[in-house]
């Protein structure tokens, strides 16, 4: 039953947090202390109430008994009239609202009764007649008395008459007066008793006060339980969040104290980690420097070289011209040879044709005889001449025909050149080209190679900035294994709190405060030196 | 590298558009060598739309100048941009073929 009741319970509060399942319960302890307050302010009030009513119902009753004791007194002052002989006159009061009763019940008196107790009016205003009849039989009986009294001047009559008058009085006393004091006292009998029936009295009063006590100890005991009920889960629901925190925090502290450790080992790593990479820094600082310094080189080297290939195709070009007109002009070579073999031919057949026709001359010479002898001289020369022009236009013929030959190889030869030429031209040129993108990426190379030695300074600035970072994480892994000592210190504190003194230790982890991996204390200290990075750990 | 090539009796014309590097100038030989050069007396090439011009885009054109000129015809480079009509007459291109400003 306990644990479905627990069950209930961490269904209503198992959402609510540590803080407010706490707020909750001293909210519940303090709305029970209320209600047992509020329960024990309302009997108590209600007993001053009662307590009130019964010092009135008493008072109130006293008033009455008051009353009816100084009626009784008034009647026996009046009866003194008969008994004692010194009394000649009623000295009591006659007026029924000049004596005591009269005064209370004509007054404040009988409101302030009538306002306590409504009921009682009846009885009052029966009161008035009879306690009116009473004062005036009083009255009668001192009309009585001074008649009397008259009487006794008259020395023969006055006695008798004044035993009379006596005798009337005294009748007048026990007739009226005694019963209607009788009457009265009965009325104020039956007014007490109304009162005593009522009002609280001082058994009422006691029940009320029992009624209380019984009231308040079944608040308290009702609020104890119901208190108990509520808190007793909240108690061991936060016992076990004790619990487990203090376990939790205490497996917290021990692998917090390992953390520091290995933080401690980590920084002493980091640091020798930090020296050879400063090391290394150097090194690749001192490379690339060696390298920015090539690349410049480089770099002014391919600028010359663009400069000597603008120079190249300046030349080329000019070359290409002459090589051109050279082209043109071979070609023209070749016409006019051609046309010089035809000269030549023309000149052979002219030649053939003059032989012919010295020949003819010859002949005509011959057959004209001696008139044709000088004739046959001049066809004879005409012939040598033709003879010659022949010989000589084979041997230009010849010769033509051998600078044809060589005309002809060199233009086979021009051909070539051209086309070496143009290879060559088309060549350097692309060259040219390979030339300009080598320069463009020696540039970026240039470039790269200056932005990688700025990376590799900013490098160096971090490999600084680690070493100081080692140093730090070795301080605050310090800083940290004390905090861990003074957590552990706090868990065994928890403990005690949550399991007791005897328990403390054995709880949680099962290892005695103090007696953890927390204990070792790492320290590491890394100095920066010009020449590079120094460690030193101390354990 | 874009080019466009029209004839026009023994006029050839070839508009260039882009960069004139070392493919550019691949492309550009080809389609000179795609051109019948005993037809044709006069070439004129387009530079308006050429942001640059390598050494072996020029290669290419003294030889297509050279091949012009041994036949007797004439080559035009026109609309060249300032720069790159500063460096034509920097090579003395101007000695070889008409070289003209880009407008």
């Amino acid at each position: 039953m306990l644990k479905k009741f627990n069950e209930i319970v961490d269904a209503l509060i198992g959402n609510l947090t540590v803080k407010q399942q706490i707020s909750a319960g001293f909210i519940l302890m303090i709305g029970l202390l209320l209600l047992s307050g509020v329960a024990s302010y309302i009997g108590v009030n209600f007993v001053i109430r009662d307590a009130k009513e019964m010092a009135a119902s008493n008072q109130l009753d006293a008033e009455l008994a008051q009353r009816e004791v100084d009626h009784l007194l008034w009647a026996n002052q009046l009866a003194k009239l008969f008994t004692d002989d010194s009394v000649t006159s009623v000295t009591v009061e006659t007026d029924d609202h000049n004596c005591g009763l009269g005064k209370w019940l004509y007054g404040d008196g009988r409101q302030q009764a009538e306002e306590l107790l409504p009921s009682l009016a009846p009885y009052l205003r029966q009161l008035e007649g009879p306690h009116q009849r009473l004062h005036q039989s009083a009255i009668r009986i001192n009309e009585i008395a001074s008649k009397a009294r008259d009487s006794k001047g008259d020395v023969l009559m006055g006695m008798e008459q004044s035993q009379r008058a006596l005798q009337n009085a005294r009748r007048v006393y026990s007739e009226e007066t005694l019963p209607t004091l009788e009457e009265v006292q009965d009325i104020m009998h039956r007014a007490r008793d109304h009162v005593s029936a009522n009002l609280v009295n001082d058994e009422g009063l006691l029940a009320t006060a029992w009624g209380l006590k019984w009231r308040v100890a079944l608040v308290v005991l009702g609020g104890a339980a119901l208190g108990m009920a509520i808190t007793w889960p909240l108690t061991i629901r936060l016992s076990r969040i004790l619990e487990r925190a203090a376990r939790e925090v205490g497996n917290s502290s021990e692998q917090v104290a390992s953390a520091a450790h290995e933080i401690s080992s980590s920084s002493q790593s980091l640091s020798d980690t930090a020296s050879n990479q400063a090391s290394n820094v150097e090194e690749t600082s001192a490379a690339l420097e060696e390298i920015s310094s090539q690349s410049a080189h480089t770099v002014e080297l391919t600028e010359g070289s663009e400069k000597l290939m603008q120079e190249n195709i300046r030349k080329s070009g000019q070359s290409l011209k002459a090589l051109a007109e050279l082209t043109q002009s071979m070609t023209q070579i070749e016409k006019d040879s051609d046309q010089i073999s035809h000269i030549i031919s023309t000149i052979d057949s002219i030649a053939f044709q003059t032989n012919l026709l010295a020949l003819n001359a010859a002949v005509e010479a011959a057959r004209a005889g001696e008139a044709g002898a000088g004739f046959a001289v001049v066809a004879d020369e005409v012939k040598n001449l033709a003879s010659k022009t022949a010989k000589e236009a084979n041997q230009i013929q010849q010769l033509l025909d051998t600078t044809v030959t060589r005309i002809t190889s060199c233009a086979s030869s021009l051909k070539e050149i051209n086309s070496d030429f143009d290879d060559i031209v088309e060549t350097a040129t692309v060259i040219g080209d390979k030339n300009s993108s080598i320069t463009e990426a020696t540039n970026q190379q240039s470039k790269g190679v200056q932005q990688i030695t700025e990376a590799t300074n900013e490098n160096s600035d971090a490999t600084q900035q680690i070493a100081a970072a080692a140093e730090q994480a070795a301080a605050a892994s310090e800083e940290l294994s004390a905090q861990s000592d003074e957590l552990k210190t706090v868990v065994t504190e928890l403990e005690k709190l949550v399991f007791g003194g005897s328990q403390a230790g054995r709880a949680g982890n099962g290892k005695a405060p103090g007696n953890s991996t927390v204990s070792r204390m790492t320290t590491t200290t890394v100095t920066t030196t010009s020449g590079g990075w120094t460690t030193t750990a101390t354990e | 590298m874009q080019i466009e090539v029209s004839q026009s009796g023994d006029q050839a014309r070839f508009s260039l558009q882009g960069i004139l590097n070392e493919q550019g100038a691949e492309e550009l030989k080809s389609r000179f060598n795609q051109l019948r050069l005993d037809s044709i007396s006069e070439v004129e090439i387009d530079c308006g739309q050429v942001e640059h011009i390598g050494s072996s885009g020029i290669g290419k054109l003294l030889l297509l100048y050279k091949k012009l000129a041994s036949k007797g015809g004439t080559l035009k480079v026109v609309n060249l941009p300032g720069p790159l009509y500063d460096l034509f007459i920097e090579l003395k291109m101007e000695s070889l073929f008409t070289v003209s400003r880009k407008a």
